[in-house]
């Protein structure tokens, strides 16, 4: 069982319970470390990043060494919006991928939306996750900015 | 300290690969939380590390590992749960629901139980889940003057949740075990287990498999929890240098309920279940 050594405030990283003081164990730390970036976006013309890409949204999460985890996207957005009243299609035609280090051509593939299960770096504790989106402009797609977000559920399955 | 220092430079190096790149967390300490019909309450903390404000949503929702038709688990989450389920999420509240953390700062969310009158003894669920965004709204990019976009990433993370009433005990029945070489070329067992009592089942399985001659081939363990009654399908890599030789095995499981992640006056013992699988490895299934 490996101790919790995270930077920043000890007492984060402690197992409280109901004022019990319990053990140290490592919760579960999860970043958003990239945005999944179109660069520029052409009325008529899709434009798809493969979660293989260089441009694909990635996460990165620390937790228990070896321990599995459920990776779900609860909730895809199906378009960006621009704050008015014009939307921006967004689908999700590839898959997604988990690997226990930031090589993403040795990644495990799986279906956003299905999600999957993984354990962790049976060492680091480490997880990096990545997808791909494709956005579908039509012809008259109004010139502004569009944006939305997407939101990875990562858990402890507590196996 | 080795970790600690590679956590750092990996983040360091996250970082810093292009302009765009963002590193927004939170953590959630502890990873399961327990309650009690006594106390009736609850702290769990919300820790930004990062370097940028975020904010944190808390939300309480019904949910429970289970095996899906693949044999694989996964968290169930259920927005709106039947009477039968042993939900805690709908009179727990979670205060402050909504917070702002800054940079490297820590917020206390204190959880307060308002069970029903007539609440029968025994372990109720729920699962704590706290999204964050950065307070910052994302800057849509692309060629000045036509369409732009932003998509950013961002996390819900879970946690357990346990309320305990009374007197509350566990057990669990392996209903079924079956091993076998699986389309890898890799080991796999399948086994049906159903909760006994009144509490989740969170314990360990230890698997050992041994070939004709009783010798011990190799072993592993894996945590276990048991909240329903589920098969699940275990995949067991073999040792890097191992060879399987053609012949009959045996896979013995042995669910325990040590846990080290868990607080141990948390965790409710039961007995060890033992069960073995016998199974073949055919000279075209070998590697």
């Amino acid at each position: 069982m490996a101790c919790v050594l995270f930077p920043g405030n000890a007492v984060a990283g402690d197992t409280l319970v109901a004022g019990v003081p319990g053990k140290r164990v490592p919760p579960l730390r999860v970043f958003g470390t990239r945005q999944l970036r179109f660069g520029d976006v052409l009325p008529g013309v899709p434009n798809s990043v493969d979660y293989r890409d260089a441009n694909a949204g990635r996460w990165f999460l620390i937790g228990m060494p070896g321990a599995e985890v459920d990776l779900s996207f609860i909730s895809l957005p199906g378009d960006l919006d621009d704050g008015a009243s014009s939307a921006l299609p967004v689908c999700y035609p590839t898959q997604a991928g988990y690997y226990t280090f930031n090589f993403v051509n040795a990644a495990s593939a799986f279906d956003p939306q299905a999600g999957t299960t993984a354990r962790l770096h049976p060492f680091w504790g480490f997880m990096f996750v990545w997808l791909g989106a494709e956005v579908k402009p039509t012809v008259g797609q109004n010139p502004g900015g569009y944006k939305n977000q997407i939101v990875l559920d990562v858990s402890y399955t507590g196996n | 300290m080795l970790r600690r220092i590679a956590v750092v430079l990996l983040l360091a190096s996250l970082t810093s690969l292009g302009g765009s790149t963002v590193a927004r967390a939170i953590m959630i300490a502890p990873h399961a939380v327990f309650l009690n019909h006594r106390t009736r309450s609850a702290v769990f903390y919300i820790h930004n590390p990062s370097e940028t404000a975020v904010e944190a949503s808390v939300d309480l929702i019904f949910g429970y590992p289970t095996a899906n038709a693949a044999g694989e688990m996964r968290v169930a989450l259920i927005e709106n749960p039947g009477p039968q389920a042993r939900s805690a999420a709908q009179w727990i509240k979670a205060l402050p629901r909504r917070v702002e953390i800054e940079p490297g700062g820590r917020q206390a969310i204190r959880l307060l139980a308002q069970p029903p009158p007539g609440l029968e003894d025994g372990e109720y669920w729920s699962r704590i889940v706290v999204q964050s965004q950065e307070v910052a709204p994302a800057t849509p990019v692309g060629a000045s003057g036509g369409v732009q976009t932003a998509l950013t990433v961002a996390t819900r993370t879970i946690t357990a949740l346990y309320y305990r009433k009374g007197t509350v005990a566990t057990g669990v029945r392996m209903n079924s075990l079956e091993a076998g070489v699986d389309h890898r070329g890799g080991l796999f067992c399948r086994m049906g287990l159903s909760r006994m009592g009144t509490a989740a089942y969170l314990g360990r399985m230890d698997l050992e498999l041994t070939d004709e001659a009783g010798e011990l081939v190799q072993s592993w363990d894996r945590y276990l929890a048991v909240y329903y009654e589920h098969q699940r399908v275990v995949s067991l890599d073999w040792k890097a240098d191992g060879r399987m030789v053609p012949g009959k095995y045996y896979l013995t499981a042995r669910l325990v309920t040590d846990r080290s992640d868990l607080p141990a006056d948390m965790v409710l013992r039961y007995e060890p279940v033992v069960r073995t699988a016998e199974f073949v490895v055919p000279a075209t299934g070998a590697r």
